[in-house]
C-alpha cells in the first residue's frame, strides 16, 4: 500500500521531487569533493614532504670547490640523526636555452641533478616517483615549462664550463623542495650518465659545483646555528621556510577549500529549504491522510522513506561526479604538488555520507510538520481560517510601480525567508569571487612594490651577472658595476642611479639563542629608503630593523639589542625599527648602508634597480624599459607592476583562479536559479494561472518572476560588493602576513570588481531566470479552475 | 438587442490515455447584450468545459467564437489576454486570489494591468467605491486568509468588475457558499447585470439559475433546450417553473 502511495507521489510531484534530488545530487557534489580538498589542503605540505622524504634541514653549498667541502661539519652535528646529499651543478639564465637560442627564464640558481643520486624523491605527474630519465633527455619543474612556455619533446641547450649538450623533455616532476612558485629554483634532472659529463667537466665541478643536504633532525633550530658559520652557502634554512614557500600555492589551494565550504553552505541552504518547500507542498496529502485515520508516525516514514531513497541515489551519484569535479578545482595546485589525504577517496564517501544524514536530518525535522496539519488543511487547501501574522508586503494601490515589478517586491517582502536563501547564496558566491579578484589584482599592481626593497623606476633580472660577484672581493666590483650601469644609461638619455639589495646569512645571537638568518643590505640606497611600520629607520652600522617574523621567533622587539659578527668578533646591534619585507619570506633582518657585512656570507645578489633622476612619467619609463632591453639584450627589465608580478609569481595562478571561480560561481548561481525558480513556478501555479485568467499575458508573469531573482541578485551584489572590502582583509592579509607583509595596502579595481564581475552574475542570473520562467508560459489560465 | 456572443459549431476533445472524449459536440449559441445567462446539466456534461471555451481559457478543438466583434479562436495569445483583461471578468468557484497581497491590492491588480480606465487615482477610487458597493470596504486592507469565504467571493466580483467587462464569466459562483451567502452574492451579479453587464454562468443550483433571464441545459457537449425564466414573475414561480423544465429533461 505504501509502495503504491510512494509510487503515486513521485508520479504526482515529479517536478518537486526531481528538483530535490538535483539539489542532493548537487550537494553531494560539493560535499564529497570539498571533504576530500579540505583534508588534502590541510595536509598540505606535510604529506607531500613525508612522501619526498624531505629533511628536517635542507643546506646546499656552492662556489669554488664547495663540493665536499661541507660533508665533515655535518657530520660533527650531534643533533643531526641522517642526513642524505646529492650533488648538484648549478646554471643561471644564459646557461639554459631553447633551440631558438632564446634564454630561458631563471629568476634564481638553477641545479642540474642526476636522477640516480638524489638525496630525496622526485614524483611526475600521476605522483609516481621518478626512478629513471632517458639518455639525452631531461626532466623539468612544471613552474619551469610554463614559465618558459615549453612542452613535452622540446630541445633544451644546456651549457655551463666547458660542457654543451642538447636535451629533449622528456616529462615535468614534482619537486617538494624547489619546486614552490616561489623557490625560483628550477631543477633539471638528467640520466647519471649525462650528468656524469658536467661532474667531470673541471669548471663545472670546480666552480658551479654543489651538494645539497637533506638533514633529519629534531632540532632544526640547533642544526641552523651549528651550521651558521658555514661559508658558500648557497641555501639554508629548515623545513618550515620551505613550507612558507608553498604558501603562493596553498593560496590558491585555500581559495579552493573556501569555495568548496561555500559550496557545502549553499547546499545546506538548498537542502533545507528544498525540503521544507516540497513538504509545505504536501500539506492537502498529509491533511488528507490524516483524515482517514492514519497515524502521524505512519505518515512521517512515508515521507522519510520517500526522502531517504532521493538522498541515497543523489549521494551515490553525486559522490561518483564529485571525483572528477574535485580534480579539477585542484588541478592548478596538484601539477607541482602533491596533495593527499592518506585515506584516498574515503573523505568524498565521508562528504556524500554526511549529505546523506543531512537530507534524512532534515526530512525528520520538516516532518514534524505533520504533526501540527490537520484534516482542515485537505479540505480549505491549507487555509485553515486561523489569522495569521499579517504578512509584510507593499500596498500597491501606495506604489506608482508596473504589476509586474509591484508583484516581484511584495513576494520578496511576503516571504523574505525563502529569498533569503536565494541572497545569502549569492553573496556567498559573489564574495568568495570579489575577494580572490581582489587578490589578484593587489598582485597585479606595485602595491606590494616596498615588500622587495626601495620602490624604483626599472628593475633588472640578470642571475649569471649577479652570481659572477658573489665571491670574497665582489663587493667592491658590485659597486664599480652600478656606477658603471647608471653612467651607460645616463649616457644614453637616461639619467639615472643603480642599486642593489644584497642578502647575506648571519649569525645572529638574541637572549643566549643563535639564529642564522638572512639579512639585507642595499648597496646605494640608504636605509631610511624602506619603509617602516614602527621605529625608524637604522641610522648607523650598529643599528638594525627587523620583522614582525623575526620578532616572533626571538622575542626581540624594538629597543633590544642583537648580537651579529663582522668578522671582528660579536657587535651589538641595537633594534630601531620593524620593516616589512617579501624576501625570504620575512624572515630577514635589515642591515645600515655602512654595516660592515662582507661577500663570504653572500646568500644572493637581488635585482639591479634604477631610479631616473629626471623624474620620468610612466609612459617614459616604460619606453625607456625597451630601450634597456634592446642594450642588453636581455628581456628581463621591468616596472615596477611587472616586477611585482614577476617577483609574487602566483598571480598567473590567481588570475586562472580566479576565472575559474568566476565560471564556476556562474554555473552555481544558475543552477540554484534553474532550480529556485521551477521550485516557486511549481508552488505558484495557481497565482499564476489566476493572473492569466484576468488578463496578464505571458511577458507580464515572465516579468514578474525575472524581476525577482534581479531584486535578490542585485541585493546580493551589493551585499557583496560592500562586504569585499573588509572580508578580503579579514580573510587574505593572514596569508600575505605568512610571507612577510602584515600590512596590505590592497589594489581594488573598481571595474572589474565593482561594476564588471557583480554585473556578469547578475547578467547570468536574470539570464537564467528568464529561461527558467518561460516555463511559466505552459500554465494556462484554465489551470485556475483546477488548482486545488 | 446587440449580440455581445456567437458561438457557432463549437467542439472540444481530449486526447486522454490515446482515448478521445468529446467534451463539446458542435455548440452553437448566442448571447445577447444584458443577458443573464445560466448553464446548467449534470455533472461531467461540458457545462465548465464550455464556459472557458467560450471565454478564451481554454482553446476549442474547432468552431468560432465571436466576441465583440473578434473571433476569439483565432486571436494570439497576446490579444487574448488583452481582451481577457480589459472586456471579460471571471469569478471561479474557489476564491482564487493571490496570497501575498491584500484584498484591495488582489481587486486593484487587473486595473493596474490595463492601460484603460483613467489615472492611477481613479482606478483606486473605482476599486474602493466597488467594495464598497458590495459591503466589503472595511476588509480592503485584509489579508485574503483573514476574511469570510462570502467576503472573499464578493471580492472576486469586484476583482472581475474592476475593468467595466463587457461580459462576466462565473463558474459556480455560490457553489463554495451557504444559502445566506449565496443569496447574496446572487443579490450582486443580478445588480452587475441590470447596470447593463453580460453575464455567464455554470450552476448546478436551479435556485441561482431561476434568477438569470435565459437557462441553457447541456447534455453530453450538447445544448439539449433553453428556457427564458419569466422577468415578471416572482422568484419561487421562477424557481418552480424552471424546475418543472429540468425535470422535463430529465434532470
Amino acid at each position: 500500500m505504501f509502495g503504491r502511495m510512494l509510487k503515486k507521489d513521485l508520479k504526482r510531484n515529479r517536478t518537486m521531487n526531481i528538483i530535490l534530488f538535483l539539489f542532493v545530487i548537487i550537494a553531494s557534489i560539493f560535499f564529497a569533493s570539498g571533504m576530500y580538498n579540505l583534508v588534502a589542503v590541510t595536509n598540505g605540505t606535510d604529506y607531500m614532504f613525508e612522501k619526498a622524504e624531505l629533511g628536517d634541514y635542507q643546506l646546499i653549498s656552492m662556489g669554488e670547490d664547495a663540493i665536499g667541502s661541507f660533508e665533515d661539519k655535518v657530520r660533527s652535528v650531534p643533533e643531526i640523526k641522517n642526513y642524505t646529499r646529492e650533488t648538484v651543478i648549478f646554471f643561471a639564465k644564459g646557461n639554459v636555452k631553447n633551440e631558438a637560442g632564446k634564454r630561458m627564464e631563471v629568476t634564481n640558481s638553477g641545479l642540474i641533478c642526476s636522477v640516480s643520486d638524489n638525496g630525496m624523491k622526485f614524483f611526475d605527474k600521476d605522483n609516481n616517483e621518478v626512478t629513471s630519465v632517458d639518455p639525452g633527455k631531461v626532466m623539468v619543474t612544471g613552474s619551469f615549462l610554463r614559465t618558459n612556455d615549453l612542452k613535452i619533446g622540446d630541445k633544451l641547450i644546456v651549457e655551463q664550463g666547458g660542457v654543451k649538450e642538447t636535451y629533449e623533455i622528456q616529462d615535468t616532476f614534482k619537486d617538494a623542495f624547489l619546486g614552490s612558485d616561489f623557490m625560483g629554483n628550477p631543477r633539471l634532472l638528467l640520466n647519471d650518465t649525462d650528468f656524469r659529463k658536467f661532474m667531470e667537466d673541471e669548471i663545472c665541478f670546480r666552480y658551479y659545483g654543489g651538494e645539497a643536504f637533506y638533514i633529519h633532525t629534531d632540532s632544526p633550530d640547533k642544526v641552523g646555528s651549528a651550521l651558521s658559520k658555514l661559508e658558500n652557502v648557497a641555501y639554508s634554512s629548515p623545513i618550515s621556510t620551505i613550507k612558507m614557500a608553498y604558501v603562493m600555492n596553498l593560496i590558491v589551494a585555500f581559495v579552493v577549500v573556501i569555495l568548496s565550504i561555500c559550496l557545502m553552505i549553499v547546499s545546506f541552504l538548498i537542502l533545507r529549504f528544498s525540503i521544507n518547500f516540497s513538504i509545505g507542498e504536501d500539506f492537502r496529502e498529509i491533511g488528507v491522510m490524516k483524515a482517514i485515520g492514519i497515524r502521524n508516525r505512519k505518515i512521517r516514514s512515508l515521507y522519510l522513506f520517500k526522502y531517504t531513497v532521493i538522498a541515497v541515489v543523489g549521494s551515490i551519484i553525486g559522490l561518483f561526479i564529485s571525483i572528477p569535479f574535485g580534480d579539477l578545482l585542484l588541478e592548478s595546485i596538484t601539477r607541482d604538488m602533491i596533495l593527499g589525504t592518506g585515506l584516498g577517496f574515503l573523505w568524498n564517501v565521508i562528504g556524500s555520507a554526511i549529505v546523506a544524514l543531512l537530507v534524512i536530518f532534515f526530512a525528520y525535522m520538516s516532518t514534524g510538520k505533520v504533526r501540527k496539519l490537520t484534516p482542515v488543511d485537505a479540505v480549505r487547501s491549507g487555509q485553515t481560517g486561523e489569522r495569521f501574522r499579517k504578512k509584510g508586503g507593499i500596498r500597491i494601490s501606495r506604489n506608482k510601480v508596473r504589476p509586474s515589478l509591484y508583484l516581484a517586491f511584495n513576494d520578496i517582502l511576503s516571504s523574505p525567508k525563502r529569498f533569503i536563501t536565494v541572497i545569502i547564496t549569492f553573496t556567498l558566491c559573489t564574495l568568495l569571487v570579489l575577494v580572490i579578484v581582489n587578490t589578484a589584482n593587489t598582485m597585479n599592481s606595485d602595491k606590494l612594490l616596498y615588500l622587495f626593497g626601495p620602490e624604483s623606476d626599472v628593475y633588472i633580472t640578470d642571475t649569471a651577472d649577479a652570481m659572477s660577484y658573489m665571491n670574497e672581493k665582489g663587493k667592491d666590483s658590485l659597486k664599480e658595476h652600478l656606477d658603471d650601469m647608471a653612467k651607460k644609461y645616463t649616457d644614453a638619455g637616461m639619467p639615472c642611479n643603480a642599486y642593489v639589495t644584497m642578502i647575506y646569512n648571519y649569525e645572529i645571537e638574541f637572549n643566549g639563542k643563535s639564529y642564522s638568518y638572512a639579512v639585507e643590505q642595499d648597496m646605494n640606497n640608504k636605509s631610511t629608503d624602506y619603509r617602516y611600520s614602527e621605529g625608524s629607520a637604522p641610522s648607523n652600522k650598529n643599528e638594525i630593523a627587523i620583522t614582525k617574523q623575526f620578532s616572533k621567533a626571538s622575542g626581540a622587539v624594538i629597543g633590544d639589542s642583537v648580537k651579529m659578527d663582522f668578522g671582528n668578533g660579536p657587535e651589538e646591534m641595537l633594534i630601531t625599527g620593524m620593516f616589512q619585507s617579501m624576501n625570504d619570506l620575512g624572515e630577514i633582518i635589515l642591515l645600515h648602508e655602512d654595516a660592515p657585512a662582507d661577500f663570504s656570507h653572500i646568500k644572493s645578489i637581488m635585482q639591479y634597480r634604477l631610479v631616473f633622476t629626471d623624474d620620468p612619467d610612466q609612459a617614459t619609463i616604460d619606453q625607456r624599459i625597451e630601450r634597456i632591453k634592446e642594450m642588453t639584450g636581455n628581456d628581463e627589465v621591468f616596472n615596477g607592476t611587472q616586477y611585482c608580478i614577476d617577483s609574487v609569481k602566483v598571480y598567473d595562478i590567481m588570475d586562472t583562479v580566479a576565472k575559474l571561480l568566476l565560471l564556476i560561481v556562474l554555473i552555481v548561481v544558475a543552477l540554484i536559479t534553474i532550480l529556485m525558480e521551477r521550485s516557486f513556478i511549481a508552488d505558484e501555479i495557481g497565482d499564476i494561472a489566476i493572473t492569466k485568467a484576468i488578463g496578464f499575458k505571458d511577458a507580464t508573469v515572465i516579468k514578474w518572476h525575472v524581476y525577482r531573482f534581479a531584486i535578490v541578485a542585485l541585493i546580493a551584489m551589493i551585499l557583496a560588493v560592500g562586504l569585499s572590502i573588509p572580508v578580503t582583509n579579514l580573510a587574505i592579509s593572514p596569508i600575505f602576513g605568512m610571507m612577510g607583509a602584515s600590512d596590505i595596502d590592497y589594489n581594488y579595481d573598481i571595474i572589474r570588481c565593482f561594476l564588471a564581475y557583480p554585473s556578469v552574475i547578475l547578467a547570468v542570473t536574470v539570464i537564467t531566470a528568464f529561461i527558467t520562467a518561460l516555463y511559466s508560459k505552459k500554465i494556462k489560465c484554465r489551470d485556475a479552475a483546477g488548482i486545488e | 438587442m446587440t449580440t455581445v456572443m456567437e458561438i457557432k459549431d463549437l467542439c472540444k476533445t481530449y486526447v486522454v490515455d490515446k482515448r478521445q472524449i468529446n467534451v463539446l459536440k458542435n455548440v452553437n449559441l448566442k448571447v445577447d447584450e444584458g443577458e443573464m445567462v445560466a448553464i446548467m446539466g449534470p455533472s461531467g456534461s461540458g457545462k465548465s468545459t464550455l464556459l472557458y471555451s467560450i471565454s478564451g481559457m481554454d482553446q476549442a478543438t474547432s468552431g468560432k467564437v465571436r466576441f465583440d466583434g473578434t473571433d476569439i479562436t483565432e486571436v494570439k495569445e497576446n490579444e487574448l489576454a488583452e481582451i481577457r483583461l480589459d472586456k471579460m471578468g471571471f469569478i471561479f468557484q474557489q476564491m482564487f486570489m493571490m496570497k501575498n497581497l491584500t484584498i484591495l491590492d488582489n481587486i486593484l491588480l487587473p486595473a493596474f494591468e490595463s492601460k484603460k480606465g483613467g489615472s492611477r487615482e481613479e482606478k483606486i477610487r473605482k476599486g474602493e467605491d466597488l467594495m464598497r458597493k458590495l459591503g466589503i470596504i472595511d476588509i480592503a486592507d485584509n489579508d485574503i486568509n483573514e476574511v469570510s469565504g462570502g467576503q472573499l467571493q464578493r471580492a472576486c466580483i469586484c476583482r472581475s468588475m474592476i475593468n467595466s467587462p463587457k461580459i462576466l464569466f462565473a463558474d459556480e459562483p455560490t457553489g463554495a457558499l451557504n444559502r445566506t451567502t449565496s443569496n447574496e452574492v446572487m443579490d450582486e451579479l443580478v445588480k452587475l447585470n441590470r447596470g447593463g453587464t453580460t453575464i455567464m454562468m455554470v450552476t448546478h443550483d436551479s435556485r441561482i439559475a431561476s434568477r438569470c433571464t435565459r437557462v441553457l441545459f447541456i447534455v453530453d457537449g450538447n445544448i439539449k433546450g433553453e428556457f427564458n425564466n419569466d422577468p415578471d414573475a416572482d422568484d419561487r414561480t421562477r424557481e418552480r417553473a424552471l424546475n418543472n423544465w429540468l425535470m422535463d429533461l430529465g434532470w
